[in-house]
């Protein structure tokens, strides 16, 4: 089926990584320019994620009171998300004309609300709500991973209490042995493919999505790939995110 | 699922209490046992079925109709060769109170499940799509299920997963015959119908996880040493409410994976969850026999006098 050969006997893939091999990854926070006006409110805050060709912008807007009074939870707080994929972000445009999300984006915010609402400490802010904006710029392959990475970065960038970090990677499979991780865009067309979500980078898994046909004796090996990715993204995670803090407290002083 | 249905604390502490000694509120004595399934299918009639999960007392807990339909449509611009399949999911007031007409959220568990059915036949080619092009580009086959929740008492998932494909299994449509681009579609009087090409048969599995922790002790500790959660099959619907997390699973009976979903809720270990997909496969062999034995079961009594009206001839060894 394959008309590319996706993982050469030298062991390169068509992006020249090795199989094993995370795309490059790079978080920065961007602050408004009216930074100064609103430093404590925490909504001016956007969390910028590029993870390969994938580029990612995350606003958390809250905790803050909901606006519709019949949404509190006296005991902890509501999480909403909502995701926009812009129809640029494509190499060919989007052409539904409708600005409405499609059906594979609405089955993303059920399942990001789902993970990250026993990933957040809603105990914490009772009564009010946290929504997750997330827009999404340009898309390469394994947008899902790259949406949830970017969430966790923004949700430590605005002191959202978390119990762990969460990092996600795409998995996918060559001739029945060949595991690759982090998948491109043509990568993710043409194999079978899923994502796993692990927390703390430990073998916990929060989320796991497989849509295409997979043998189930190979499931094993899938999830061993997915854990040890995560694990190794969470390392860069904390780095960044470490490096990003500096900046900013340089820049406040 | 449900909406605005409250449970009290004492009967959440009560249903937990019962989970935590592997018993469960409509007298299952075990947390994997699943509830008795019967498949109905409407005599006379192609694709109807209605299918059920009977208590252990004999009394219906959720009852499901199915109903294949079909029409000749125009194909999609970008696919000329393939006909088109929708599957309709519907909740409404006569499933119980706590639903309301006309109204599925996007960000509620029957959209989503809706959806995963529908990926699950698709993505998987489990329907063959090419088969039912009638002429490339003009005419196509459409080939609708509707699923309707008349009783709902949980275990919506497998129940619509196995009441579509045992629908899609035992639909005809009509016969068509093309002759200089002019498409005539014969009624059932004048020929048989024609079976859907069904390739392959997934079945969708809930495994439902339930905490027993505070989730800040569960994320902190190393749980592939500890048990921290408890797994239950076929959660009735104040179950259902409780649950922490899920693992969607639905396999076909050659050993393929066709959906594997973990929607966030609770973090299970991995181990665990390579555990689940294997748990699942005895399982779903299970279902798939007892459903191809239903209808084979209505085969046989339609074509009760097919063997008088055979103009074959009898023919004897030797």
């Amino acid at each position: 089926m394959s008309r590319f050969e996706f993982f050469t006997s030298e062991g390169l893939r068509i992006d020249g990584r090795r199989s094993g091999e995370l795309k490059n990854f790079e978080s920065s926070i961007t602050t408004t320019s009216n930074f100064a006006n609103f430093s404590r409110s925490t909504s001016t805050n956007t969390t910028y994620l590029q993870m390969g060709q994938n580029k990612v912008l995350v606003t958390i807007n809250g905790p803050k009171e909901p606006t519709n009074r019949s949404k509190i939870d006296i005991t902890k707080a509501t999480l909403t998300t909502t995701i926009n994929i812009s129809k640029f972000s494509k190499v060919n445009r989007n052409t539904n004309k409708s600005n409405l999300p499609d059906k594979q984006t609405l089955e993303w915010e059920y399942e990001i609300t789902q993970l990250f609402s026993k990933i957040v400490v809603l105990e914490t802010y009772p009564k009010s709500t946290i929504s997750i904006n997330v827009t999404v710029l340009q898309q390469d392959g394994g947008l899902l991973s790259a949406i949830i990475n970017c969430i966790t970065t923004a949700l430590i960038n605005n002191s959202v209490q978390i119990y762990d970090i969460v990092t996600a990677v795409s998995v996918g499979i060559v001739d029945q042995k060949h595991f690759l991780l982090d998948l491109n865009h043509l990568e993710e067309q043409f194999l079978s493919s899923g994502t796993i979500a692990t927390i703390g980078g430990s073998d916990e898994v929060c989320l796991m999505r497989i849509r295409d046909k997979f043998p189930l004796d190979l499931i094993e090996e899938f999830v061993q790939v997915g854990v040890q990715g995560c694990s190794v993204l969470k390392h860069i995670i904390i780095n960044q995110v470490k490096d990003m803090n500096l900046n900013k407290l340089v820049e406040i002083q | 699922m449900a909406k605005d249905l409250e449970i009290s604390n004492i009967e959440k502490k009560f249903i937990f209490d019962l989970l935590a000694s592997s018993q469960r509120l409509d007298g299952r004595k075990s947390l994997l046992e699943q509830r008795n399934l019967n498949i109905v299918i409407t005599p006379n009639k192609f694709g109807d079925i209605y299918i059920e999960y009977k208590r252990l007392d004999g009394s219906i807990a959720t009852r499901l109709h199915c109903k294949v339909t079909s029409e000749v449509v125009k194909p999609k611009a970008q696919r000329p060769f393939e006909g088109t399949f929708f599957i309709n999911c519907e909740f409404n007031g006569l499933a119980g109170l706590n639903f309301e007409n006309y109204k599925v959220g996007s960000n509620s568990d029957e959209f989503y499940y809706g959806r995963l059915i529908e990926s699950m036949i698709l993505r998987s080619n489990a329907l063959d799509l090419e088969q039912l092009c009638i002429i490339a580009g003009l005419k196509v086959w459409n080939i609708r299920v509707d699923v309707h929740v008349l009783e709902f008492d949980g275990g919506f998932l497998e129940l619509a997963s196995i009441g579509c494909m045992t629908s899609l299994l035992h639909y005809r449509r009509p016969d068509v015959t093309v002759r200089n681009e002019k498409v005539t579609v014969h009624s059932f009087d004048e020929k048989e119908g024609v079976k859907l090409g069904v390739l392959h048969i997934p079945i969708a599995l809930q495994f439902n996880l339930f905490q027993l922790k505070e989730t800040a002790e569960i994320i902190k500790s190393n749980s592939s040493i500890e048990n921290n959660e408890l797994v239950a099959l076929d959660c009735t619907l104040k179950e259902d409410l409780l649950k922490d997390g899920e693992f969607i699973i639905a396999l076909n009976k050659n050993r393929e994976i066709v959906q594997l979903n973990k929607p966030g809720g609770l973090p299970i270990a991995a181990l665990k969850l390579i555990q689940f997909a294997h748990m699942a496969l005895p399982i779903i062999e299970e279902i798939t026999s007892k459903m191809l034995k239903a209808i084979e079961i209505d085969e046989r009594q339609r074509n009760k006098y097919g063997h008088l009206l055979s103009a074959e001839n009898d023919r004897y060894a030797g």
